[in-house]
């Protein structure tokens, strides 16, 4: 059994527009009209998601995980550093689980060094720093040209990381980031720095990368075949390196959802398909604009051979599939333990609330886990 | 290397160590035509046309495929430069230049640069400034097949379309226009279609300039073509009828006379 940290995880989804609305913008993002956005709703979600973390942080996790998104409903974090911030201040004990900060579409990286380090000293050293690509949209609402995504993220890493841990002032000229004076008077409490982690689900780019720099990588929830095969190119990798992969160089976000009974965890499973499978609907432009993917590596076309789109699953399949586990407390721990240990994961992200559901079924869910399938789990 | 096919010969032309695709066709004064982000589908009717006339150049622009991107070459103006060189390189000088789209960009741009080379500068619904009234359609978030029939006023009948289309069908990633649409990406991103210095420098051109514009151009608006027009000195715009923002696809032989016409002068 691998020593395994468990962290809350919830988008955050905006759940305040008319479903109707989906038949004219079936991805229900980029396009969908603004108009549709209520601030009063908004602000009662925040608030309300912002209690639950702290209940999270009561019961026992090991922290709790935060992402970003722009223009999408599914998730209200136009910031994750806002998020992580109102963290800092409102939680105790675990970590700040940040998968993460889209760092290409960033102009300015050194105000993001800043910001991560000010998190860092005002949540007492509890940030784990994670760094993605993001998606296709995050770079058209951003307005940041795709074909750069890639060369953005490894110098805008490289910058933020330098910030961190060289004496300044020092001169940076890149290729997309030049600064005359790197010299913040915000610098991280953890030493050398924060830790660093990064999300995927289905680049082996990404994987070799975060590989090479020893830095965990975290599966979002693609099929556990696909998964296997993103871990063996970590291990591979690793041994290149001149390194063993550990348990702790990988993690995996899985939805999950508990009740008291299997009928109120069957019943409130649907939520986790809310929006009836909008971001598989988004046209290839969308997701990955030209020159933001790479097209003609065999392992890439052999990956997407295999994947399968969590909504494109019907209900009972996702969840004979491992990709959504519902039920009682002793229903979950069967399952949970049978993904950690086929998977060897050290890291299990447990996105525990999505949808309508609400506040109360959502902290009964989270009590349950806290009192009963995380004890398990760390027992067995 | 030199293949020839039909009417027109195929070659890799050496330019600043970068293997420049060229088809070369018909007999006279040099004609150079840049190509849009439809990207180098091959010698067209429109190419065939001209060829009666001149000696027509259809290369196929760094990054696009057919020719491999250099790894400096991110922007227009680096084309600009690029295709300069290639003019000093084939000892070319009298070069009638035509550009279509962001081909016209890159062509006025050329002709900003330095004339010396150039004796008639022809801009096809060109990009490169921004309109006064309207946008551009942002070719980048809309499906490619959408981009083609939007590129064209009528696209169900309009046979070079149809016969390139089906030729090469479309694919949903990869190939040579991945490369292409990749690159128009990289250079014409953000600003997105124009270079706010280009219509400013506009006015020290002194070469004989056409612009012609298709009537039912969908994706930019035909204000581009006043502005090229008002700021080129003496330049003329001509429109052309039933014909949307590809008149070489659309229009092949009514496009091909109006720039005979124009350079005969």
């Amino acid at each position: 059994m691998p020593k395994t940290n468990y962290y809350y995880f919830t988008e955050q989804p905006y759940t305040g527009y008319d479903p109707a609305l989906q038949e004219q913008y079936p991805a229900l993002r980029l396009n969908l009209p603004n108009t549709n956005y209520d601030p009063q709703i908004a602000s009662d979600l925040y608030n309300r998601y912002h209690d639950e973390y702290q209940v999270a942080d009561d019961v026992g996790f090991d922290g709790i995980m935060i992402n970003e998104h722009h223009t999408a409903p599914f998730c209200m974090q136009a910031s994750i550093n806002i998020t992580g911030t109102v963290l800092a201040k409102i939680t105790r004990r675990g970590k700040i689980l940040m998968l993460g900060n889209p760092l290409p579409v960033v102009d300015n990286p050194l105000r993001l060094a800043e910001e991560l380090a000010m998190i860092d000293c005002i949540s007492r050293g509890r940030l784990i720093s994670g760094f993605v690509r993001g998606g296709g949209v995050e770079s058209l609402v951003n307005n940041v040209n795709p074909v750069y995504n890639r060369e953005r993220f490894e110098e805008a890493h490289d910058l933020i990381v330098a910030a961190w841990t060289r004496p300044g002032p020092f001169r940076w000229d890149g290729k997309h980031f030049q600064y005359r004076v790197v010299n913040p008077w915000a610098l991280p409490l953890q030493k050398p720095h924060p830790p660093i982690m990064v999300p995927g689900t289905a680049s082996p780019e990404t994987v070799v990368w975060a590989a090479k720099h020893r830095y965990p990588y975290v599966v979002l929830g693609s099929s556990l075949e696909q998964t296997k095969e993103l871990i063996a190119i970590y291990h591979e990798t690793a041994k290149e390196e001149g390194y063993e992969m550990k348990p702790e160089h990988i993690g995996y976000l899985i939805r999950v959802f508990v009740a008291d009974s299997e009928a109120k965890a069957q019943a409130e499973g649907h939520n986790f398909f809310w929006q009836k499978g909008a971001l598989n609907k988004q046209i290839r432009e969308w997701m990955a604009p030209p020159g933001y993917a790479t097209v003609d590596v065999a392992g890439i076309r052999r990956l997407r051979a295999i994947s399968k789109a969590f909504d494109n699953q019907a209900y009972q399949e996702a969840q004979d599939n491992y990709q959504l586990i519902l039920g009682t407390p002793d229903q979950v721990i069967t399952k949970l333990r049978h993904v950690r240990d086929l998977l060897g994961v050290g890291h299990m992200c447990l996105w525990a609330h999505d949808g309508y559901m609400t506040h109360e079924d959502t902290v009964r869910c989270i009590e349950l886990m806290g009192k009963e399938v995380l004890p398990a789990l760390r027992d067995a | 290397m030199t293949t020839s096919v039909g009417h027109f010969t195929e070659a890799m032309v050496e330019v600043a160590s970068t293997q420049l695709y060229m088809l070369k066709g018909g007999t006279g004064r040099p004609l150079i035509v840049l190509h849009g982000v439809e990207g180098h589908e091959g010698w067209l009717a429109f190419h065939e046309a001209l060829a009666e006339h001149a000696a027509v150049y259809a290369p196929a622009h760094p990054g696009y495929g057919q020719t491999v991107r250099p790894t400096w070459m991110e922007t227009i103006a680096h084309q600009a430069v690029f295709y300069h060189w290639f003019l000093q390189e084939a000892s070319l000088q009298g070069v009638d230049l035509v550009g279509v789209g962001v081909g016209g960009w890159i062509a006025a741009q050329m002709a900003v640069m330095c004339q010396a080379n150039l004796r008639h500068l022809v801009l096809v619904d060109a990009a490169g400034v921004r309109p006064r009234q309207g946008e551009v359609v942002d070719l980048f978030i809309i499906p490619w097949r959408e981009v083609i029939e939007r590129s064209l006023s009528d696209a169900e009948n309009c046979a070079e379309a149809l016969r390139i289309y089906t030729a090469t069908p479309l694919q949903e990633f990869g190939g040579v226009r991945e490369a292409g649409r990749s690159m128009s990406m990289r250079m014409c991103y953000r600003p997105y279609m124009y270079d706010p210095a280009l219509l400013p420098t506009l006015g020290k051109i002194r070469l004989p300039t056409l612009v012609v514009w298709g009537a039912q151009d969908q994706i930019i608006p035909i204000d581009c073509g006043h502005l090229y027009q008002q700021a080129i000195p003496g330049a003329t715009l001509r429109v052309i009828d039933r014909c949307g923002h590809w008149p070489h696809f659309e229009q092949p032989e009514a496009l091909a006379e109006i720039i005979h016409e124009f350079i005969a002068r």
